[in-house]
């Protein structure tokens, strides 16, 4: 069979000429087409080090002066600051609600704005300015136990970690940081020094497994640190709300009412929206591009596969017309509709695989020259999270292979149905024809 | 006439073909169209920013601060005060506002007591509406008066009042009371609302910005959160006099360098980079990288194509072989089939661009436009039915019938009579 297909390729090389350029540039495009997407897709699967299939968010914001229901008792500092504490209390008091914390402004995981840091360490491994993406948050807030950030073996608990009071510049780092500036070490009690200062040290209390500041992005590195020393007056501020695994934080949305709202006023504090975190990840992945980047990426592969399919049947359909009398010879001699069949969708499969080979080479020549895709990969940031997508030849390797399978699946689709038709006409009916 | 003549024999005997062929090509065409729709309304004048050639945009200040510990930078949008001194006194404009470009997120309390409506808010001075042309179906913009006085007065965009106060008539709406964020607004016009793609001018709500506590308020001396747009037939002297100004300031100041970036910019550099504080711009380099693009989307469906021909001309040799017997030359024979699939090609385009407007009508934007989800991209007829939009398409459909058609229809041409008239 194989023989066969193989001579019947050579013979109708001119008439499938066309077929064989198209899949050559469909391989090679689909696969620079697609990169982005996979490693989008990729990017945005990687554990986030935290579990936020129960946590949800509640926005509290405050009720100006002037308005009709504006408390000026509650207006001051002491006043401002117990209100957010019983307004904490409260939330915490909701049934389905096992844990809260307040975060600091633009202290939430996944929030739209980003804070990044260079830190040195003056050892060996510190091989110069390394960007670690930073994030604040409010000591003794239950902050790493509500997230359900995990302390590695050696360093104080999340609890402990949450409770402390700390000084000024004191960080806790993710596993990945302590990697990177202390290898093999453990890094609690090790500092980080002031690269224009070097008596000025920022040390660090506690390592955390990892976790990913954005779900978009690679990185592994964080470092969590904090400016103050517990709840001060604000206008507005969130919540952090872990809910019990039996509930699901979109039915607990939707099931949130004016009047829970009405309950939860505390002050001139008031429930402004509450949303799950699933729909702050995928606001945050919208707003950054990366959720448009990869659906245009698969827009894109999907509209080059379908014009592949339509090549490919419309290159059969037009050779089942002109091979009718030789389908008839093979008919005569004991073949069968399945050989025929397979031996159409064969051709399909061969041309299709050769002409992959040549696509990919020349998808190889422009990676190696201009790289493949690093995501949304900040510059100047360190150590994304070691997968496959970081090395070039598993990247290329897993991006080729995924192609090569919507390639030959692609050929099929356009093979199979020619393939059919030609092979269900009778064998008279096939000699008869001129 | 002759030509449809021959195309119509064509379909007629190769229906299937005839079926590929159009669908590759409206299928083409409908994605070309939604490409060129997203990035048409990055730059074009659509409702209500109809002066958009004309208008210009300063949204951002860098500042660089030499410290003891080093030089502190800082960016971020305009304080009242600079623009004040450096933008409102600029020549070369007839209208300039100032704005805050609000992507917090504020709530309308229903009167009939159902969740709070999430909308965009919009503070801004009373020449935003002598800017950006808002037709008013109901009522009138607050004026110089109410913005001095800092009264909570509102206009309204039509679906976000239907969205407050239910399927009321705008002209009842005009004098009524709602709260934002808890603060009481009188509503004193309701305009068409825009779609959230135009940026600068979309709104659910415009309020003057006095009307807000705290307006004033400047933690850092030249920094606040506020944008200005102006209308100007003199971009380039308008750029010139901000550089200048910015030139006098950091003469003036020892401690501090300011850096407006290459603003004030104009609306395709707005639309196409997202941002004020770009500098060295080039337009040639989009263009040439758009149409690179373009001509490697057209590559594939141009292959296809161009493989169906080859077949169709194929079968077409015996006929190309009798009229080149009956004097036919090569250059009208080629004319001819050009033109017959260009007949295909634009049935093709008819059809893609239906499919597109339906698309775009369904919403396949928000799939992927970047921002806000909650800013569902409304497409309106206009974006899409527009003059360029269309003489666009039909351009793409010429390319695309060259790309496909030229090549096939000249080697099969190539053939001499006798071989052609052979041919069964």
């Amino acid at each position: 069979m194989f023989r066969l297909i193989f001579k019947n390729l050579w013979n109708r090389r001119r008439a499938y000429a066309w077929l064989f350029i198209e899949l050559i540039v469909v391989s090679a495009l689909a696969c620079a087409i697609l990169d982005g997407g996979l490693i989008s897709i990729h990017d945005a699967n990687l554990p986030l080090g935290y579990d936020s299939d129960r946590l949800l968010i509640i926005e509290a914001g405050s009720i100006p002066e002037g308005a009709v229901t504006f408390d000026a008792s509650a207006a001051n500092s002491v006043s401002n600051v117990e209100n957010q504490l019983r307004f904490v209390e409260k939330v915490k008091q909701m049934p389905g609600v096992v844990m809260v914390s307040e975060l600091e402004q633009d202290g939430m995981l996944n929030c739209e704005s980003t804070s990044m840091n260079s830190f040195y360490s003056g050892t060996e491994a510190d091989s110069g300015a390394n960007g670690i993406l930073t994030t604040l948050f409010i000591p003794g807030t239950n902050y790493f136990e509500t997230y359900g950030i995990k302390s590695v073996p050696g360093s104080p608990s999340p609890e402990e970690l949450s409770a402390r009071s700390y000084a000024r510049k004191e960080f806790v780092i993710t596993r990945s940081v302590a990697e990177l500036f202390w290898p093999g070490e453990n890094a609690v009690g090790k500092e980080f020094i002031n690269p224009r200062d070097s008596t000025v040290r920022y040390p660090v209390v506690g390592v955390v497994e990892d976790v990913r500041q954005k779900s978009h992005i690679r990185t592994n590195c964080l470092a969590f640190t904090t400016w103050r020393s517990g709840i001060e007056p604000a206008d507005y501020f969130q919540v952090l709300v872990r809910l019990d695994d039996t509930i699901d934080p979109e039915t607990f949305a939707a099931a949130f009412s004016n009047d829970d709202a009405r309950r939860l006023r505390t002050g001139n504090f008031y429930v402004k929206s509450l949303t799950p975190y699933a729909d702050l990840i995928a606001n945050v992945e919208n707003s950054a591009g990366a959720t448009a980047e990869r659906n245009m990426s698969i827009a894109l592969a999907v509209f080059f596969l379908i014009n592949l399919i339509l090549g490919i049947s419309s290159s059969f359909f037009l050779q089942t017309r002109r091979r009718i009398r030789e389908m008839g010879v093979h008919l005569s001699f004991g073949a069968t509709r399945r050989h025929i069949t397979a031996m159409l969708m064969g051709e399909g499969l061969v041309m299709a695989a050769i002409a992959f080979i040549i696509g990919d080479i020349l998808f190889l020549q422009w990676a190696l020259k201009f790289g493949l895709s690093t995501g949304n990969f900040m510059n100047g940031i360190c150590n994304p999270a070691d997968t496959w997508a970081s090395h070039f030849g598993q990247h290329f390797a897993i991006l080729s292979g995924i192609v090569f399978i919507l390639v030959i699946i692609c050929v099929l689709i356009g093979t199979w149905l020619p393939a059919r038709s030609l092979s269900r006409i009778s064998p008279v009916e096939a000699l008869r024809n001129e | 006439m002759r030509t449809l003549k021959n195309l119509w024999h064509q379909i007629c005997r190769d229906k299937l073909f005839t079926a590929i062929y159009i669908f590759g090509t409206a299928l083409t065409l409908a994605t070309v169209t939604v490409i060129a729709v997203m990035m048409w309304n990055k730059v074009a004048p659509v409702y209500p920013e109809y002066q958009r050639d004309n208008t210009v945009y300063v949204n951002s200040l860098k500042t660089i601060e030499k410290t003891d510990n080093g030089n502190m930078t800082r960016q971020g949008n305009l304080g009242l005060s600079t623009i004040k001194d450096f933008i409102f006194t600029l020549p070369h404009h007839d209208i300039a506002t100032a704005y805050i470009d609000d992507w917090d997120n504020h709530y309308a309390q229903r009167p009939d007591g159902g969740r709070d409506i999430e909308l965009r808010r919009k503070p801004a001075d009373p020449a935003f509406f002598q800017l950006f042309n808002f037709k008013f179906l109901a009522g009138k913009p607050w004026g110089q008066a109410e913005f001095d006085s800092g009264l909570r007065v509102a206009v309204l965009g039509d679906r976000t009042a239907r969205k407050i106060f239910g399927a009321t008539e705008p002209e009842q709406l005009t004098g009524r009371r709602f709260t934002l964020d808890f603060v009481e607004y009188t509503v004193c016009g309701i305009v068409k609302e825009g779609t959230p793609t135009e940026t600068v001018s979309y709104a659910g709500v415009i309020i003057p910005y006095t009307s807000l506590s705290g307006f004033n308020n400047e933690t850092l001396e030249l920094w606040g959160s506020y944008c200005v747009a102006l209308r100007t037939d003199d971009k380039d002297g308008i750029r010139r006099a901000l550089k200048e100004k910015q030139e006098r300031y950091n003469s003036s100041h020892d401690d501090i360098e300011i850096s407006f970036f290459d603003q004030p910019v104009d609306s395709v550099v707005l639309g196409l980079s997202g941002n004020t504080s770009i500098e060295g711009f080039n337009l040639t380099d989009i263009l040439l990288a758009g149409t690179a693009s373009l001509l490697v989307l057209l590559l594939v469906p141009a292959l296809n194509l161009s493989g169906i021909i080859w077949g169709r001309m194929e079968g077409r040799l015996p006929e190309m072989g009798v009229r080149k017997a009956f004097g036919a030359n090569r250059s009208t024979l080629l004319s001819m089939v050009l033109w017959e699939n260009l007949c295909l090609t634009i049935a093709g385009g008819i059809i893609g661009f239906a499919a597109a407007f339906l698309m775009l009508k369904f919403g396949i934007t928000d799939l992927f436009v970047t921002g806000n989800r909650a800013d569902e991209s409304i497409v309106t007829n206009e974006m899409v039915l527009s003059g360029q939009i269309i003489i666009f398409i039909f351009l793409v459909c010429c390319l695309l019938n060259i790309m496909s058609a030229l090549v096939p229809a000249w080697r099969s041409l190539r053939k001499p009579i006798v071989e052609s008239l052979k041919e069964n």
